[in-house]
């Protein structure tokens, strides 16, 4: 690719950093018809995204589980303007079926954002193979230029701040192949915000954050700081899985999730999945109304102690027990023997406090309380059998 | 086929009896019981394996995968066992063996992944490779080795795993069932995909098999059975509560619509299977799909 074309491309188009994205009427036009009088279009809500000074509707769309180029010009139509989608979606078929979508529209009046992961190894090998990945990208979506390039996936502050990654990112972005750049994560998140603001480098923060997460009052301390330093926030994995349960039959309320989430005003768009029309139109509608109804409320806080195996230590059911018995660890030697299948790694556990789980066993007046709901005497009733079985047979 | 049970991590199977009795005493736990690592991964020759203790379930596939983790949980994701295989010179390729629900799903998330141009690879009933990288699917398996080396040394590793892998589990060759209901006739080849949900953005086509036809694919056809008649009814009047009445052939099984979102779509119904042809401009195409949906038994 030719970065001078690149440059003068990017010089000549309407979208300048400073500039808004798109003129609001062209939203509102887009929008009008969810106003209830026809007099006065829909104005959706908008944010702006940290210093790129893009200014996007709160809600965008996550592209990666569809492959419906119906479901994109419908969000086009619908007044989303902001698509996310990575370079390792869909053996590359995602970004080719945006590149179909967005020929028919002109440039500047969408927002694109690709994720390339990592390359392996230091130095300019390195750097020139995930350049040749964003390449490739470029060229499935047939564009001279994404308006948002993530390092895809990263997990620590070390990747974070990897020299050859952050050389590379910078290429991407003085060579015109991107006109922002930044990282996404869905582990440790505050870290990864924290490196990413550090290294000056990342203009953007594509970051996991949702209702459920027991680290979410860090995300948002996290988040608060990246936008007070200029570093602009998407967020992502807002429904938290959308179902409670493997058999998808408790449904989460994905509206009230996605509004949680934007009550924080540092969150300056989300890109939660959509796959059909109903969850398009629901999503959409978050646009025009952030306000979180009670019933909404009520959904999110019965939803948030469902959770199945994983007890986040969080000691809150010690201060119940008139024992004061270690109660996360026999939780944690639950979850070795079920989530993990590790009989002798549990019953190591449970041998460091055998006598304190028979204490357990034998009270009778259990008062600990679980915050996500699990059902303390009955797990540790369970996990205790472990304690019987012979060592020998789990050597 | 060697059923998969017992224990995940590696251990004696005197512990995976201890498990199964201790889970089958237990309170309901929603876990599949999953094989043991070391014997699900087979020694070949030249190579050590060492298998990693953690057997990762839906719940902390992310720790393993990432992000990547939400498509895989749509696509009935089971458990995941995770090996690595080594040489004398510090060679390693990593294998990965994901179970889903069902057939289906497994071949749904392996052609999510497929590359559109990549070399077939011929392991279980469909496999591709490119450099350094081994994927195949059989029956509820997907299977990924990778290495982050590169040469014919590794090519010829993948390919002894790959056999190893499919020689012990005896693993099916056949693509799942409804594959088998897509016509034939101007399919591109390893062009199918499965769509568990929300095909087409609706969600009343569901566990939809489809592929691309065509010199250069230009039709998208895809196919799901209801289980009864009646059933193929709902479905059609849910179609036309979006799309409108849908307007009758010749033949009184085909059903064609204006859909809003996705142009026009034909919809051929036979029995309990229906056929979906999307926004095909070549008759001749149409046409023959068509026949030969209605011809088979």
């Amino acid at each position: 690719m030719n970065g001078l074309t690149r440059r003068k491309f990017l010089s000549t188009t309407a979208c300048t950093a400073s500039g808004m994205l798109l003129g609001t009427g062209a939203i509102a036009h887009a929008a009008g018809h969810r106003a209830g009088r026809a007099d006065t279009p829909a104005t959706p809500i908008t944010r702006v995204l940290g210093r790129t000074g893009l200014r996007l509707p709160v809600v965008s769309m996550g592209v990666m589980r569809s492959d419906n180029p119906g479901l994109v010009r419908a969000a086009l139509k619908a007044g989303i303007v902001h698509f996310d989608t990575a370079h390792g979606y869909q053996g590359g078929r995602n970004e080719e079926m945006l590149g179909t979508v967005f020929a028919d529209y002109p440039r500047e009046s969408f927002v694109v954002a690709t994720k390339v992961k990592p390359e392996d190894g230091e130095g300019m090998g390195a750097r020139k193979r995930w350049l040749g990945r964003v390449d490739m990208s470029l060229s499935r979506l047939a564009m001279e230029y994404v308006d948002i390039l993530y390092l895809h996936a990263v997990g620590s502050p070390e990747e974070t701040l990897s020299p050859t990654m952050l050389e590379a990112v910078q290429e991407a972005k003085e060579s015109g192949r991107a006109r922002f750049v930044g990282v996404s994560t869905h582990k440790n998140e505050p870290d990864v915000i924290d490196a990413a603001v550090e290294s000056g480098v990342y203009d953007v923060v594509l970051t996991a954050v949702n209702f459920k997460q027991d680290h979410y009052t860090s995300i948002r301390a996290a988040i608060e700081r990246a936008a007070k330093a200029g570093v602009g926030i998407v967020g992502m994995k807002t429904m938290a899985g959308a179902f409670l349960d493997k058999a998808r039959t408790k449904p989460i309320n994905c509206k009230a999730a996605l509004k949680f989430v934007l009550q924080n005003e540092h969150v300056s768009t989300t890109i939660p999945g959509i796959t059909s029309y109903p969850h398009l139109e629901e999503n959409a509608s978050v646009n025009f109304d952030l306000t979180l109804t009670e019933e909404e409320r009520d959904a999110l806080a019965a939803a948030r102690p469902e959770s199945g195996l994983y007890c986040q230590s969080c000691g809150q059911c010690t201060a119940g027990c008139p024992h004061g018995l270690p109660i996360p660890d026999f939780m944690r030697a639950y979850m070795y023997a079920h989530g993990y299948r590790d009989l002798a790694l549990a019953q190591e556990l449970l041998r460091n406090v055998s006598d304190r789980v028979q204490l357990c066993t034998d009270c009778g007046s259990c008062v600990a309380s679980c915050v996500k709901g699990f059902s303390v005497v009955e797990r540790i009733a369970d996990v205790r059998r472990v304690l019987d079985i012979p060592a020998d047979f789990l050597a | 086929m060697r059923p998969i049970v017992g224990i995940a991590a590696a251990r004696p199977p005197r512990s995976a009896v201890l498990l199964h009795l201790l889970l089958l005493t237990a309170s309901a736990s929603p876990l599949a019981v999953t094989g043991e690592s070391e014997d699900f991964f087979p020694p070949i020759p030249g190579w050590k394996v060492q298998a990693e203790s953690t057997v990762y379930l839906p719940a902390t596939l992310w720790e393993f995968i990432n992000g990547a983790a939400d498509l895989y949980l749509s696509y009935g994701f089971a458990d995941l066992h995770v090996a690595y295989y080594t040489d004398s010179r510090g060679n390693e390729v990593r294998a990965e063996a994901y179970r889903h629900e069902s057939p289906a799903d497994a071949f749904g998330i392996y052609a999510q992944e497929r590359p559109p141009e990549s070399q077939a690879a011929p392991f279980g009933c469909e496999g591709y490779r490119e450099s350094s990288m081994l994927n195949f699917v059989a029956g509820p398996l997907y299977i990924k080795l990778s290495s982050n080396q590169e040469g014919p040394e590794i090519d010829n590793a993948l390919a002894a795993v790959a056999r190893a892998v499919e020689g012990t589990h005896a693993l099916p060759k056949e693509y799942p069932e409804g594959l088998g209901w897509l016509p034939k006739h101007g399919r591109v080849a390893r062009s199918e995909q499965y769509a568990a949900h929300d095909h087409l953005g609706y969600t009343f086509f569901r566990k939809v098999f489809s592929a691309r036809y065509g010199d250069a694919g230009e039709c998208h056809v895809f196919v799901f059975q209801e289980p009864r008649a009646e059933d193929v009814g709902r479905v059609l009047d849910a179609y036309e509560a979006v799309a409108g009445p849908g307007g009758r052939g010749e033949n009184e099984a085909v059903h064609e619509f204006r859909d809003p979102n996705n142009g026009p779509v034909t919809l051929v119904v036979r029995a309990t299977k229906v056929l979906g042809i999307v926004d095909c401009r070549n008759e001749e195409i149409r046409k023959t799909i068509m026949e030969e949906f209605l011809r088979t038994p």
